[in-house]
């Protein structure tokens, strides 16, 4: 009797397991057809893409979209310019928000609670509100179709978040190291370079590359701050791509796909640092 | 800790430059330049009172896109929260492969919004998608949530969840983590169901965690254009022409400024009232 109800129990969970299983792969389905879907139509020929019924699988590989989609669009100068602005931005992302991160947690100062929310509100407000005011200033002063005009844009979405990980970053690293050097007559500089950056490393490494993601594939502010074909991003260009020729879809699906790849590559590398950083960016603020 | 005069300030004024400028100011100057009015051939603006917003306020375009966002922000964050909170239950448990569909489901948010419109599109395409193909056999023409005006918010809702599942479901994963797990095992030792103790010990646990991705996906939604703009353009006739998406399309295609930033003004004080109430409520419940 015993025994039957603890193998009608095993055979039970055994069964709910299936099913969980079950769903999460109809899940990983969902979430990797659209991907696969153009990855398939970038490297099928161009007479077997439009016809019903479509390729599940390519029957030839072919690389002749990602040829076309370079040749028929300046690619590769969108590539260079969503690269470079995506590190500049990073780049200048980390060092105004490391000096704000050390100096909110190491200091005490008046108003630091206020000046924390000041810094931290604009987390809650989307940029999108601003862009029309914002594309007004800047066409006055002649800030549109360049790279400062588009890194200042991207500031303030980077910024808060990357001030609040990095705060509860250097928290974390103890102090008596630091007072140390200080003692021994190190200046500020020298410290947060010498003790708190690679103490921190590992902070610094995920806000950079969270910054370099959302750069990489903005869309809205790169889309109205440049109008010159040479100052487009890869997202823009994309766009543009798919509003001047609907039926190319051989290329537009390779340009995709280039735009994608380096994104998930860096992803699946630091997979883990880049969600427990999310995690810690969104709840603990 | 160090006590210091005024050099804290001194290091954080790139930052507060930075936010003041880019992200206080235009505000402001949103509203100012949607009571003003530009002359013909000087450049100058002079004051038009509130003449844009009773002009806005009147426009039936304005009312419909505020309730299409408002839909879609609705059933979006439902739908979000939910799945997300079944998936963050399903990855806290020992299940096997667990690390990698938690890897597949992330991939999406990394994706770019233009990218995810692009490829959805293509899958859907009513003459030669891979979806049509793929579910015809069910008597499904998926194509139709796109094009046709019935079925209104549903495409776009899909493929916001495709690309932002993976967010909320992280969040709550990480506020599930932080519960005891000896407290769920104590109460099912006294007895409680697997369904009671969810109800009565996880989820009243969870309910802060809950609050913040709610706060996070309302405002994501309320404010969503990217997506759209590729997707839908606003299409088919005007079923989820959203907030953002008009906005842009009143600035950057129709050219009215005044207009723009009026419905840009008017935005921003709703983002402003979601974070208020969150507030209000976050603070009677604590």
């Amino acid at each position: 009797m015993r025994s039957q109800r603890l193998w009608s129990s095993r055979l039970n969970s055994i069964f709910i397991r299936m099913c969980i299983q079950l769903f999460l792969i109809v899940l990983t389905v969902i979430i990797l057809v659209p991907i696969y879907n153009s990855l398939i139509t970038s490297i099928t020929p161009e007479n077997q893409i439009n016809r019903y019924p479509p390729n599940l699988i390519p029957e030839l590989v072919v690389f002749d979209h990602y040829i076309h989609a370079f040749k028929s669009q300046p690619m590769f100068r969108f590539i260079f310019n969503s690269l470079f602005l995506s590190i500049a931005a990073s780049i200048v992302a980390l060092f105004i928000s490391l000096q704000a991160a050390y100096t909110l947690s190491r200091h005490q100062f008046k108003g630091k609670a206020l000046l924390i929310l000041f810094i931290l509100f604009p987390m809650m407000m989307p940029g999108i509100t601003n862009l029309i005011p914002l594309y007004n200033v800047f066409s006055n002063i002649g800030l549109i179709n360049t790279y400062i005009g588009l890194i200042l844009l991207y500031l303030p979405a980077l910024l808060p978040f990357a001030i609040w990980l990095l705060k509860n970053f250097i928290d974390s690293v103890p102090y008596e190291l630091e007072e140390a050097s200080f003692i021994d007559g190190c200046n500020r500089f020298s410290v947060l370079y010498r003790i708190i950056f690679p103490a921190a490393m590992p902070g610094i490494v995920a806000i950079c590359i969270i910054n370099f993601v959302l750069v990489w594939n903005e869309f809205l502010v790169s889309l109205l701050f440049t109008t010159e074909k040479s100052m487009r991003t890869m997202t823009v260009g994309i766009f543009n791509f798919i509003g001047f020729n609907n039926l190319q879809q051989g290329p537009i699906n390779a340009a995709s796909i280039a735009a994608m790849l380096p994104v998930i590559i860096i992803f699946l590398i630091i997979r883990e640092r880049f969600m427990k950083s999310i995690i810690e960016g969104a709840i603990k603020g | 800790m160090k006590k210091d005069n005024i050099l804290p300030y001194v290091y954080l004024s790139p930052s507060v430059l930075v936010l003041l400028l880019l992200s206080y100011l235009p505000m402001p100057y949103a509203l100012y330049l949607a009571v003003t009015k530009s002359q013909l051939g000087s450049g100058e603006r002079s004051f038009d009172g509130l003449e844009n917003f009773s002009k806005i306020l009147k426009d039936p375009y304005f009312w419909e896109s505020l309730s299409v966002t408002f839909y879609y922000t609705v059933f979006t964050t439902l739908a979000m929260t939910v799945l997300g909170l079944v998936l963050a239950l399903l990855f806290n448990k020992k299940i096997r492969f667990r690390a990698l569909y938690m890897t597949i489901l992330f991939i999406p948010w990394v994706v770019s919004e233009v990218v995810t419109g692009q490829t959805w599109k293509w899958l859907l395409n009513p003459n030669f998608g891979m979806l049509n193909y793929l579910l015809e056999p069910l008597g499904l023409k998926p194509s139709l949530v796109l094009t046709a005006p019935i079925f209104g918010l549903l495409g776009i809702i899909i493929v916001t969840l495709w690309k932002n599942i993976a967010y909320s479901t992280l969040l709550l994963l990480a506020g599930l983590q932080t519960i005891s797990k000896d407290l769920i095992e104590a109460a099912q030792i006294d007895g409680c169901s697997t369904w009671k103790a969810f109800r009565f010990i996880t989820l009243p646990l969870l309910k802060p965690t809950i609050m913040v991705v709610s706060l996070l996906l309302i405002i994501n939604c309320m404010n969503q254009t990217g997506i759209i703009l590729v997707l839908t353009n606003g299409g088919p006739i005007r079923t989820t022409e959203t907030l953002g998406v008009y906005m842009y399309k009143e600035a950057f295609m129709n050219y009215h400024l005044s207009n723009a930033a009026s419905i840009a003004v008017v935005l921003s004080f709703i983002n402003l009232f979601i974070v208020a109430i969150y507030f209000r409520f976050a603070k009677s419940n604590m």
